[in-house]
């Protein structure tokens, strides 16, 4: 038991270390230690960063970079497996210990912190083959329907762009928020809407999977931005030691390895300074 | 074009999950029938601080969403120290909800039990107690069954909405076959039989208390 006298000595201590105490005390790096088990809020929902098997079993890019992690730090993943919208503010409130494909934004920076990249994601435009759009720039979109993923970067992203249409007296794009990917391309199937903005290796999956829609991708959009893993703001030593994990990947070219294996591609990521401002 | 196939692969794991949405739909009716009927007597009791809660209660539940209320419960019970309780998160917020409506049925039905079997009872020196199980709450029953089925099919309906908070019940999990197969209609099809089956059970069910309850009036 925790006697008065600790907490005052505490309490001095916490003063003396400012910021440090808050943070490496009871960090969720060392329940999850206790566990034996890493709490991972994940929505496999998006191939291909993480999406199940025939058998339900979640799989993907970030599903086994986040098994290799694990397993360097002695623990095992356990999968809360929920919708989006309800992840963030788990996380914020403590519900679990991480979570996976997180896009980075300088919103989101500010209620939780990020590990270093584990990849980087540029959102392009979909459309259907035979329709009226001339280019992927904003400018060309202005007065179309698009279908987002609710709550997502790209939805923040299009929100921010209809701002500046608006300074330049241009019809803003009207938004459809989804909850899959699927939905939004069935979306577009049905003449709902007359494009698709999500993330580039996304979209590109999305197009093999619906061979039997004449889908094309028109372009970018936006810059890029890194995807990381997203911590508890509480938890400065969890985070750290995530990130560690993740440059072990690195070093090992497993990393690299998923890479290939999910986005057909390779790609170098910063370490340092990728927050937005 | 229908892949049947993709249909007939998906039917296991969507009948796992219909044993979530159905554990689900009972525990959380469960509560809100003995919520709901609690509250309601409490309305009806006389006594105002308790009828201030209950009214108090039935005005919250009433007027915040139930996907609000699921994320409330979930996020308050990792402060108090409750971790991996998601199904019962959902449990209690959906009971919570539900409960408040059925609060209003059960109220409803008690008040239309006619005044004169009260006093009769009363004046035959029954208790109150004994009033209120044997002669108010059985009758209020039978006249509130239809209602409460129909509340019931509500929450059975409601129960997608727990997969914000980690549940991963029948609809959550069309979900997560549909974003790997890229495709909705093989899997929505079974996912609706799947529910109008189970509102058939509650509504069987219902019938046949109905009938016998009936029979022993």
């Amino acid at each position: 038991m925790i006697k008065r006298r600790d907490l005052l000595k505490l309490a001095a201590a916490s003063a003396t270390f400012g910021v440090l105490s808050s943070s490496s005390f009871a960090d969720a790096l060392d329940q999850a230690k206790k566990r034996g088990t890493l709490l991972v809020a994940i929505d496999p929902t998006f191939p291909p960063f993480e999406f199940t098997d025939a058998d339900g079993k979640i799989t993907g890019y970030d599903a086994e970079l986040i098994e290799a992690v694990a397993a360097q730090m002695g623990l095992k993943p356990e999968y809360k497996v929920m919708a989006f919208s309800g992840i963030i503010p788990g996380l914020i409130a403590g519900a679990f210990d991480m979570t996976p494909t997180l896009n980075v934004t300088a919103e989101r920076a500010k209620k939780i912190d990020y590990t270093i990249p584990t990849a980087a994601s540029v959102n392009a435009v979909l459309a259907m083959k035979g329709s009226a759009i001339k280019s992927s720039k904003i400018e060309d979109l202005a007065g179309m329907k698009a279908a987002v993923k609710a709550t997502t970067q790209p939805e923040q992203m299009m929100t921010a762009m209809n701002t500046d249409l608006a300074k330049k007296s241009l019809k803003p794009v009207q938004l459809f928020g989804f909850e899959t990917i699927e939905q939004t391309i069935a979306a577009m199937a049905d003449k709902r809407v007359d494009i698709v903005v999500d993330d580039k290796s996304v979209l590109v999956e999305a197009t093999v999977k619906r061979s039997d829609l004449p889908l094309v991708l028109v372009g970018e959009i936006g810059g890029v931005t890194p995807i990381a893993w997203g911590v508890n703001k509480a938890n400065s030593k969890l985070t750290a030691a995530l990130s560690d994990g993740l440059k072990a990947t690195k070093a090992s070219g497993k990393m690299a390895e998923l890479q290939s294996k999910y986005f057909g591609y390779t790609t170098d990521l910063p370490e340092k300074d990728f927050i937005p401002k | 074009m229908f892949n049947s196939q993709l249909m007939l692969d998906s039917l296991p794991l969507l009948a796992q999950a219909s044993t979530v949405t159905i554990k689900l739909t009972v525990f959380a009716g469960i509560l809100s029938v003995v919520l709901g009927t609690l509250s309601a007597m409490a309305q009806l009791s006389g006594q105002a601080p308790l009828k201030w809660l209950s009214r108090a209660y039935v005005s919250l539940m009433r007027g915040t969403p139930l996907f609000v209320q699921l994320l409330v419960v979930f996020l308050t019970l990792p402060m108090i120290k409750i971790d991996n309780a998601a199904f019962e998160a959902a449990v209690i917020a959906i009971g919570l909800n539900s409960g408040a409506y059925v609060t209003e049925i059960v109220r409803g039905a008690i008040m239309a039990v006619p005044r004169g079997h009260v006093e009769a009872a009363d004046a035959v020196g029954l208790s109150k107690f004994t009033i209120s199980r044997k002669i108010v709450l059985p009758q209020a029953l039978k006249t509130c069954l239809p209602a409460l089925t129909a509340e019931m099919t509500i929450v059975l309906k409601s129960t997608p909405l727990a997969s914000v908070i980690s549940v991963t019940e029948l609809t959550y999990t069309g979900v997560l076959i549909q974003s790997r197969a890229f495709t909705a209609i093989e899997i929505f099809l079974p996912i609706a039989m799947g529910y109008i089956l189970i509102a058939q059970i509650l509504l069987r069910l219902s019938r046949y208390f109905e009938a016998r309850l009936s029979l022993r009036s």
